[in-house]
């Protein structure tokens, strides 16, 4: 047995989505040449960017056994914040932000360990709760983030500028932190079954307090990005980033129930998964087909692992 | 079955005389607050719950399986558009309007059901992502902009008061409880599925087709959500899109309230009713105290964490 978060075992869960990934950029290339026009790259890394901290934040919870369905709820309340306080805050509106996304993960993390409330249904009673607090910020989208904002971050689409850079410092600081640490290696203990880390003096309270404030921080992070790029704020934006962020992880090998998964493959899901969306778009597809592609993409990822991890248990 | 077995099987479970004294509580607060008392407001609140409570007895009964239906919105919209489009504002089309209307809900049951168990997709995923494509095929089909409309003959379904006291909804609801009822608790085959739900191995060690069973409940999930979502449509007559979207979260809040369990096993239809009539009067309340309405979802969140963290603490306390 290969050790859990190795870089093998990271690389191997990848390749699945990686080869998605591939076909997508030979069709789109192929079908249009805009595929590899620079501003296309740019504006790639800058869609990877909200979805891979999100899928990221969900793969610490999915790796301890749990799920957090509330990420969504949080990005969009990330935007709500960001666009009303921004002018006022300049700078300082980032860690408010950041704080409140910390504050959701502990609401979560309550409602499990304290209430022992089955953290679907904790997370989903979070998200409603927080996207009501987003509909109180903003009850509807507007507001204004600080174009300074975006001139810095975003500035030009390129292929590397500070999009690319935060990606890489955040999945390589994710790598070492579950490959290579103590608290790592507890994550993975409690998904692949908790008894036994609890017998080996795992404190289970602790790992899952802090798999669920990653997850609401990662998740304010990937809100701060969207607000950034859309320059005002949408108390539903983030709705779709749930169900795309749990797939990001699917399709990059992480096991639903646990213990199972690296944070590559994660990466290499959300971009296979952007690809995709890109690909309907450069081809001029109807945009509403694109989300039932991706529904049936998700089913499909789910089936195969599914299958896959009944054949190992067998 | 001798008479006494019956009534005892009759008698309502501790979970659902809790939701109902909390309704009896909260109906006595949005009277107070209203300053009026009138047993023809609360038969109205009745009548405009139906939807609701319909849609909410499916999403009981995936629960008693130990499932969980993220679908049941989206299919209630998707109801909505195909009821409207196919009855076309023509009493004439009644009778394919509904078949189709029903039809295709059963199919996202059915489709929902199939993922659930042979391709062993965990449920609220499977209902997740098809909640997606459905969406998805709406808006696709109508390009954003729905058509059709409701005919007034068959509005009267949830406007027109039998004998003049009792809503048609409310009835139409009650008729769909109890037939629920009968068949969870009074028929072999519920039974069988109560055993699915509490406990799915000891049920296919008994040999109990439990696969099958969970597709059905799946599949009159699904039915009910497309009942609510033309129920719904009754109410506004016309077609919109993500119209019953909201079915989802107020389904799993009022079927918590009313005592279902995740864990499964259990179906409490007066607790679902209940629970129903209870979102539906807080929202009342929440209107009639001139709030936002980005408070329902507050107060939403607020009422699921409050009732299964009452429910785990009361086992808590008993193991």
């Amino acid at each position: 047995m290969l050790p859990r978060g190795s870089l093998r075992i990271n690389l191997l869960l990848g390749v699945p989505a990686l080869l998605l990934a591939a076909a997508v950029v030979a069709v789109a290339a192929i079908w249009s040449g805009d595929f590899f026009a620079a501003g296309n790259l740019g504006n790639l890394v800058n869609r990877v960017l909200p979805l891979a901290l999100t899928a990221l934040g969900q793969a610490f919870v999915l790796f301890a056994g749990r799920i957090d369905l509330s990420v969504g709820s949080i990005i969009s309340l990330a935007t709500a914040i960001l666009a009303t306080t921004s002018n006022e805050l300049g700078w300082l509106a980032i860690p408010l932000v950041l704080a409140a996304g910390l504050a959701c993960g502990a609401l979560n993390a309550a409602g499990v360990i304290w209430l022992r409330i089955n953290p679907l249904i904790m997370t989903l009673a979070t998200a409603a709760v927080v996207k009501g607090i987003a509909m109180l910020l903003l009850p509807s989208p507007g507001g204004e983030v600080d174009y300074g904002f975006y001139d810095l971050f975003y500035g030009q689409d390129l292929l590397v500028g500070w999009p690319l850079a935060v990606i890489v410092a955040v999945f390589a600081l994710a790598f070492i932190m579950l490959g290579f640490t103590r608290f790592g290696r507890r994550i993975y203990a409690l998904g692949s079954d908790e008894r036994a880390a609890y017998a080996n003096g795992v404190d289970v309270r602790r790992v899952e307090w802090s798999v669920f404030l990653l997850s609401g921080l990662f998740s304010a992070a990937a809100g701060i990005a969207v607000g950034i790029k859309i320059l005002s704020g949408d108390p539903l934006i983030g709705d779709s980033f749930t169900l795309d962020a749990i797939a990001a992880a699917v399709l990059g090998g992480v096991a639903l129930t646990g213990g199972r998964g690296g944070v590559l493959g994660v990466l290499a899901g959300s971009i296979a998964l952007v690809l995709i969306a890109n690909a309907f778009n450069l081809l001029e597809l109807d945009p509403n087909l694109q989300q039932i592609a991706k529904g049936l993409i998700f089913v499909v990822a789910l089936m195969l692992f599914m299958r896959g991890a009944a054949k190992r248990a067998a | 079955m001798s008479a006494n077995a019956y009534l005892v099987r009759m008698k309502p479970a501790p979970a659902s005389l809790r939701a109902v004294v909390l309704l009896v509580l909260l109906l006595a607060a949005f009277f107070v607050s209203a300053r009026v008392f009138s047993p023809l407001l609360l038969l109205d609140n009745i009548r405009q719950a139906a939807p609701l409570g319909v849609v909410v007895l499916g999403q009981a009964l995936v629960l008693m399986m130990g499932r969980l239906d993220l679908s049941v919105g989206a299919t209630a919209s998707m109801a909505n558009i195909v009821l409207c489009a196919t009855f076309n504002g023509d009493m004439a089309n009644l009778v394919p309007a509904l078949a189709l209307t029903l039809g295709a809900g059963a199919l996202v049951g059915l489709a929902n059901g199939i993922m659930a168990t042979k391709l062993k997709i965990p449920a609220f995923l499977a209902t997740l992502a098809t909640s997606m494509i459905v969406a998805g095929l709406v808006v696709f089909f109508t390009g954003g902009s729905p058509r059709g409309a409701v005919p007034a003959q068959f509005r009267a379904v949830t406007e027109a008061w039998l004998f003049g006291i009792v809503p048609w909804s409310a009835l139409i609801w009650l008729v769909l409880l109890i037939g629920l009822m009968l068949l969870v608790h009074y028929t072999m085959l519920g039974r069988k599925m109560i055993l699915s739900g509490a406990n799915l191995v000891a049920a296919r060690h008994s040999g109990i087709p439990s696969d099958g069973l969970i597709v059905l409940s799946f599949v009159l999930c699904s039915l009910l959500a497309a009942t609510g979502g033309i129920l719904l449509s009754a109410i506004t007559g016309m077609a919109s899109i993500g119209v019953g979207n909201g079915f989802t979260l107020d389904s799993i809040a009022a079927a918590v309230i009313g005592g279902a369990l995740f864990s499964g096993g259990v179906f409490l239809p007066l607790g679902a009713m209940a629970g129903a009539l209870i979102l539906f009067v807080v929202q009342s309340l929440l209107y009639l105290l001139a709030l936002p309405p980005a408070a329902k979802f507050i107060v939403q969140g607020g009422i699921i964490v409050l009732a299964l963290a009452l429910a785990s603490f009361r086992k808590g306390r008993s193991s």
